[in-house]
């Protein structure tokens, strides 16, 4: 028995070439395989003659006229005994075998059949994955499950994916398109199903905070602390698509994680990464809330005094009638153990807002007489005329003929045109009463008029006639002379015409034009005949002889007057005729006439007569301390509209606790996203908002009032709502770092902010508040 | 310098370390700057595969100077882990659950520990052949196995013509041929691999006690080629393993490749970057 199994050496055993694709049959069953082996193509060269002869254990060589064996070590060494064939063919031929594959070669098929089934699978993948019509067949080709909210649509991938067919020329393209994005475009699918993101056509949507950016505060640090090196590190590396307005949805959303996945789970850093300024913490460099006049950064728009309120009205009303405190009001008690806040406050969940319950709730027990008291308000009157001054003129230096004022009743007292009546006038009317206001002239003192104004004053009084004459030519109908006035308010520029002479009833109206047929003003059918001729151009005759006529005696109204004790609408409020003059007075909170006349106004206030109307008639010059009737301007602010350039062009009035604008200039509230609801639950109200004493007399300088002398300048200062002293303490944000820290209730950015402003802001609580509640 | 095995490990591997370390932080810092991380890490690996197919294809072209092979080995070693690290980071350490993505990352998870399989073998196997015995060429271990046979069944039939006796003839037959004739595999790589043959040369010393004299004789040339049985079987399974792991290795291998390309296609495409 050998020792070995084999020899080693290259004399003794031939080489085995592991390299080669093809190894000798005889060696694979476990023979000895011929020196010759298969060729490349694998054949055995045994029995195939090669240069005519049968390849052998040999290959003679040639000397002379014989053949040598030529027969190698490895096959046995030394010439063979039998010696080649005369032809020269080794008398020792190689049996033919059937090669088999080498290892290598074995291998390099398995790895042949693996790639082409991987890519079947991925042509079968893609096939289906992508469809034909680039709709998407099926989710084959999703990385993964959608989150829950997307489940619905996880089959539909061109619901949030575009360009999805494989068409041949994307695929020649790729080397051309490489990295073109396209996440702008993929994200305008996503508003097709959120929409109102980034404005009602998404104009913003791809925009820092789906903002336009000039709504974008600037942002600021405390400064006390940097932040951390990582999220400094971290900047360097933000997207350009940030600075470009750019940011697609999937910057932030990432899909395909799963069901439980959250599209919302964001780190402090990511938030911050593109932030001007930055820091560490919310406790270690967030900016104080003061610094952000945050929550305060604008005036209530309802105007309540919570320290007047506690100091001096409820503890006055506890003495009167305990019954209208709120509940939870402890006579005597400090404000600050006094648990009333939820006797008029009640979170709301949707908008995470503190609201105020409705006034019927809330305010009703002691400001309804408020609301049905004040100064009525004159609608229909004729002014006091100075008809001598006017007539002298007329008679003697007026171009266009000596002619006169014709007839004309005086009223009992003073009286200027009423502010609403103005708008019955033409333009033309109208600005003749301006031009009278702005030299300190009235029809009733003519005196020192120069000619302008006589004209002025001419102009004026034909048009009262003008509009008595047509006021009254529709006669005794269902709706007299409510068509006319409202054609003429429409004229005027004032919107909602029918409710700006809302529930007039026809026989009050019908009173006061009837005092033309009645005693004691029976010249009152003579002005409206003077007027249908003054329209064909015949004017009363001239009166050279006329003397200025003495305004009568000028008598201030009694805020709360109640005249005609008899009349059951003094209590009740509504329409009333007195003296030839029509008034109205309010019919208590939410009066529909008054709140359409103070809206009209107010949109118009860049008209001059309509301000008027407004600061005059309707209160605004007094403010808080207004006697107009129902004295909606003591609770209801007033704010500015700004137009693009931030010039101021109009004004509106706050109905609503709450509205959809934010001051310009400060942050947009809707980015944050505090909800009362969670900590009023175990936190009293006073912990975060603490009256601040010193706001006793700063508040309430915060609106229009009595203060304010020269009113034409105050309003525009007072109207602006973000100059205003708070009555409560700023927030202070350590009171918050307290429990928002990483290990307690969080101190996550998205803990109390939002990226995308809220879509249904505090418009919505206007709605709610419509219907009241409790 | 070259030094030792270990300081070159040593080396080598906190290199590695330090690499990984870096990956990490840089990932993290792309994380928070909002970066498609996921786009990057899979183009980095997409890129680390290829490199690490190359490896391959150096093998085969050894007439190049393109540095020793050990060396493409070493930085074949070190770029698999390397890739093993960045597949962690690509996948976030999640499970995928998408038809493509997880056939995608089981072939990428069986490349990965079939190479550590062959990285094991290729250290532990190489020295237990050297002392095995006679080193043997895999190629020719049939012939070597049927040479052995046929020996076994020269002794036999000597054993039987000398001693008249059928004892040794029948003992081939019922016990002794099916050894010589079948392999345990590659489970005698695991364990002692010299059980088998142990346990044969034990039944043969038992049935040795029943011979006579003149019989003992051939019974020793038997257990001479249990022995060399023993030899064969381990040399062919521990040959056949260090070749046999390639089989699921590299063909995975081209595998993945394919489809790391197409789900690189499918990524940027469905992504928007393309």
């Amino acid at each position: 028995m050998p020792e070995k199994f084999q020899e080693t050496g290259h004399r003794q055993t031939t080489y085995q070439r592991p390299n080669q694709s093809w190894v000798c049959g005889h060696v694979a069953e476990g023979g000895a395989g011929c020196h010759l082996g298969p060729n490349p193509k694998g054949r055995c060269p045994g029995g195939v003659p090669c240069d005519g002869r049968l390849p052998g254990e040999c290959l003679p060589r040639r000397q002379g006229d014989r053949w040598l064996c030529t027969r190698a070590e490895t096959q046995g060494g030394n010439p063979c005994a039998e010696g080649p064939l005369p032809d020269g063919s080794c008398c020792r031929p190689v049996l033919s075998c059937q090669p088999r594959p080498s290892l290598r070669r074995q291998r390099g098929r398995v790895t042949l059949m693996v790639m082409l089934a991987t890519i079947g699978f991925a042509v079968l993948l893609l096939s289906r994955g992508t469809g034909s019509t680039g709709k998407g067949g099926d989710a084959s080709l999703s990385p993964g499950a959608l989150s829950a909210p997307h489940t619905q649509i996880a089959a539909e991938c061109a619901r949030c994916h575009s360009q999805m067919a494989l068409t041949p020329d994307r695929i020649t393209g790729l080397h051309q398109s490489a990295f073109q994005h396209r996440a702008v475009e993929d994200g305008r699918l996503c508003l097709a199903c959120h929409q109102g993101i980034g404005g009602a056509e998404g104009q913003s949507a791809f925009l820092a905070h789906t903002l336009p950016e000039a709504a974008l505060p600037p942002s600021k640090g405390s400064g006390d602390s940097g932040p951390d090196r990582i999220l400094e590190a971290a900047a360097r590396f933000v997207p350009p698509a940030m600075k470009s307005g750019e940011i697609a949805c999937d910057l932030c959303h990432r899909e395909h994680h799963g069901q439980e996945g959250s599209l919302t789970d964001l780190t402090n850093r990511q938030c911050q990464v593109c932030h001007q300024a930055r820091f560490a913490s919310f406790a270690d460099g967030h900016p104080d809330f003061e610094t952000l006049r945050y929550p305060y950064a604008r005036r209530p728009r309802i105007v309540f005094d919570h320290f007047s309120h506690f100091e001096t009205h409820f503890p006055d009303t506890a003495d009167d009638d305990p019954a209208k405190l709120p509940a939870g009001y402890q006579t005597g008690e400090a404000h600050g153990k006094s648990k009333t806040c939820l006797a008029c406050h009640v979170p709301d969940d949707e908008t995470g807002l503190m609201t105020v319950l409705s006034y019927e709730v809330a305010c009703g027990k002691c400001h309804d007489p408020d609301t049905r008291g004040g100064r009525r308000l004159p609608f229909l009157a004729l002014p006091t005329l100075d008809a001598g001054s006017l007539d002298r003129w007329l008679a003697t230096d007026a171009p266009g003929g000596a002619r006169s004022s014709g007839t004309w009743v005086n009223p009992p007292t003073t009286t200027d045109l009423p502010g609403p009546m103005l708008h019955l006038l033409n333009t033309g009317e109208r600005q003749a009463w301006l031009s009278l206001r702005q030299e300190g002239l009235t029809l009733a003192d003519l005196t020192k008029a120069k000619p302008a104004r006589l004209a002025n004053a001419e102009t004026l009084v034909n048009g009262v006639k003008f509009l008595l004459h047509d006021l009254s030519r529709s006669g005794v109908t269902g709706k007299t002379g409510h068509l006319e006035m409202e054609r003429r308010l429409e004229e005027a520029g004032l919107p909602g015409g029918a409710s700006l002479v809302g529930g007039l009833p026809p026989d009050l109206f019908d009173r006061f034009r009837k005092r033309g047929e009645d005693a004691p003003w029976p010249a009152l059918r003579a002005m409206l005949d003077e007027a249908a001729a003054a329209r064909d151009g015949r004017f009363p005759a001239a009166r050279p002889d006329a003397v200025a006529t003495p305004a009568p005696p000028t008598v201030e109204p009694d805020p709360d007057d109640l005249a005609l004790q008899d009349e059951v609408w003094a209590r009740s409020g509504g329409w009333q005729e007195e003296g030839g003059t029509l008034y109205y007075r309010s019919t208590g909170h939410a009066d529909p006439l008054l709140r359409a006349w103070l809206d009209a106004t107010a949109a118009n206030a860049s008209e001059p007569v309509a301000l008027l109307t407004l600061t005059d008639s309707l209160g605004f010059a007094s403010g808080v301390n207004t006697s107009a009737s129902g004295k909606c301007l003591m609770c209801h602010s007033i704010d500015e509209e700004l137009d693009a350039a931030g010039d101021p062009v109009s004004l509106v009035v706050n109905w609503k606790a709450y509205g959809a604008r934010s001051v310009p200039g400060l942050p947009d509230r809707r980015l944050t996203a505090f909800r009362h609801a969670p900590h009023v639950v175990f936190m009293d109200c006073r912990a975060c908002h603490t009256i601040d004493p010193a706001s006793e007399d700063t508040f309430a300088a915060s609106y229009p009032g009595k203060k304010d002398k020269v009113y034409e300048e105050g309003w525009v200062k007072k109207a602006d709502p973000s100059r205003f002293t708070a009555n409560f303490s700023p927030l202070r944000k350590r009171d918050c770092a307290v429990c928002h820290t990483p290990q307690g209730a969080g101190d996550r950015c998205l803990d109390c902010h939002r990226y995308h402003p809220a879509a249904r802001d505090n418009a919505s609580l206007e709605m709610r508040h419509a219907i009241p509640s409790r | 310098m070259k030094g030792t095995f270990r300081q070159r490990r040593l080396i080598h591997g906190s290199v590695l370390l330090a690499l990984v370390g870096l990956l990490i932080l840089l990932c993290h810092l792309l994380d928070e700057a909002l970066r498609p991380t996921a786009v990057y890490t899979g183009l980095l690996l997409l890129l680390v595969l290829l490199g690490l197919t190359l490896f391959n294809a150096r093998k085969k072209l050894p007439f190049l100077p393109l540095l020793k092979v050990s060396t493409w080995t070493q930085w074949h070693l070190f770029t698999g882990f390397f890739s093993v690290a960045l597949f962690l980071l690509h996948t976030g350490l999640r499970v995928p659950n998408g038809l493509l993505e997880s056939v995608l990352a089981a072939l990428f998870t069986v490349v990965a520990l079939s190479g550590f399989v062959g990285l094991f073998l290729s250290r532990w196997l190489p020295s237990r052949l050297t002392r095995s015995g006679e080193p043997l060429t895999y190629e020719r271990l049939p012939a070597h196995r049927r040479a052995l046979i046929e020996e076994a069944e020269t002794v036999v039939r000597r054993a039987e013509s000398e001693t008249g006796s059928s004892a040794i003839g029948d003992f081939y037959l019922a016990t002794l041929a099916p050894y010589l004739q079948g392999s345990p595999g590659l489970a005698i790589l695991l364990g002692n691999p010299q059980r088998y043959e142990r346990a044969m040369l034990a039944r043969t010393d038992e049935f040795g006690r029943y011979l006579s004299e003149r019989e003992r004789p051939h019974l020793e040339l038997l257990r001479e080629c249990i022995r060399r049985k023993g030899l064969l079987d381990y040399q062919g399974a521990a040959q056949g393993a260090l070749k046999g792991w390639l089989f699921i290795h590299i063909p995975c291998t081209y595998g993945l490749l394919v489809l790391a390309v197409v789900h690189g296609w499918v990524a940027l495409n469905y992504g928007g970057r393309l």
